[in-house]
């Protein structure tokens, strides 16, 4: 992913998560307390699990896009550019992976 | 042969000296726009774990709510709730550049100021919210 679609992704997925991000956060911020039980009922519902699912790809294309536009612009050397950008894929798939099969067992 | 110009062969000042120069606050924020997006990604996967720990059982969630209530983690929380309003109000700002919106100098100056401005106000704000 390089050039004029990399470059329209990171602003696709920064439009969605800017309003995603702060309606999830200003929703965790006005509930009053959290149960196990809450919690779990809140993202099994359709509308949240959905756009939660959504919101993870945004940040992890958005995360990737960027990660790598700095580690091209800061880390010169071939090798561990490689590894850097290994490391940032391994992470970001890691935690995706994580992410989605806990939000599969909820739903 | 078209005579040499000397400007070409004349040596470039080089001024490094990162104490003494002074950077215009849109510089500011577009290292801090860079900055404030790789802390975040740090941030992924320790989420990640919280987040997975909390849908596993309500022994789970008790861990996960103990994790949050820790100074360490509100002190991380405050950075990171500074952090994401920082990125969040100055990715705003780059979309308007994009489509041309207070491009010009003087505009894109105080439009830099404000979203650090906005930035600390709805960092402190969103970090209340969600500790205090």
């Amino acid at each position: 992913m390089s050039g004029l679609s990399a470059w329209l992704i990171q602003r696709l997925s920064a439009l969605y998560l800017a309003v995603f991000t702060v309606y999830a956060l200003v929703r965790l911020a006005m509930a009053d307390s959290w149960s196990h039980a809450a919690w779990s009922d809140w993202l099994a519902a359709p509308t949240n699990a959905v756009t939660l699912w959504l919101a993870v790809l945004a940040l992890l294309l958005h995360a990737w896009v960027g990660g790598r536009d700095v580690l091209l612009d800061y880390v010169h050397p071939l090798g561990l550019r490689v590894v850097m950008l290994t490391a940032l894929a391994g992470w970001l798939l890691g935690s995706g992976i994580w992410f989605g099969a806990t939000l599969l067992e909820v739903m | 042969m078209p005579p040499r110009d000397p400007n070409t062969h004349r040596k470039r000042p080089v001024f490094l000296d990162l104490r003494r120069m002074r950077f215009p606050p849109q510089a500011i924020a577009s290292i801090a726009h860079r900055l404030t997006g790789v802390l975040m990604i740090i941030a992924i996967l320790p989420a990640t774990w919280l987040f997975a720990i909390s849908l596993s059982g309500p022994a789970g969630f008790a861990r996960a709510d103990e994790v949050l209530s820790g100074v360490p983690a509100r002190l991380t929380g405050l950075l990171l709730a500074l952090a994401l309003a920082h990125h969040l109000f100055a990715g705003i700002r780059y979309l308007l550049l994009d489509i041309e919106i207070g491009i010009t100098r003087s505009p894109a100056r105080r439009s830099a100021l404000l979203v650090m401005g906005l930035a600390v106000i709805a960092g402190l704000g969103l970090w209340w919210g969600l500790w205090a």
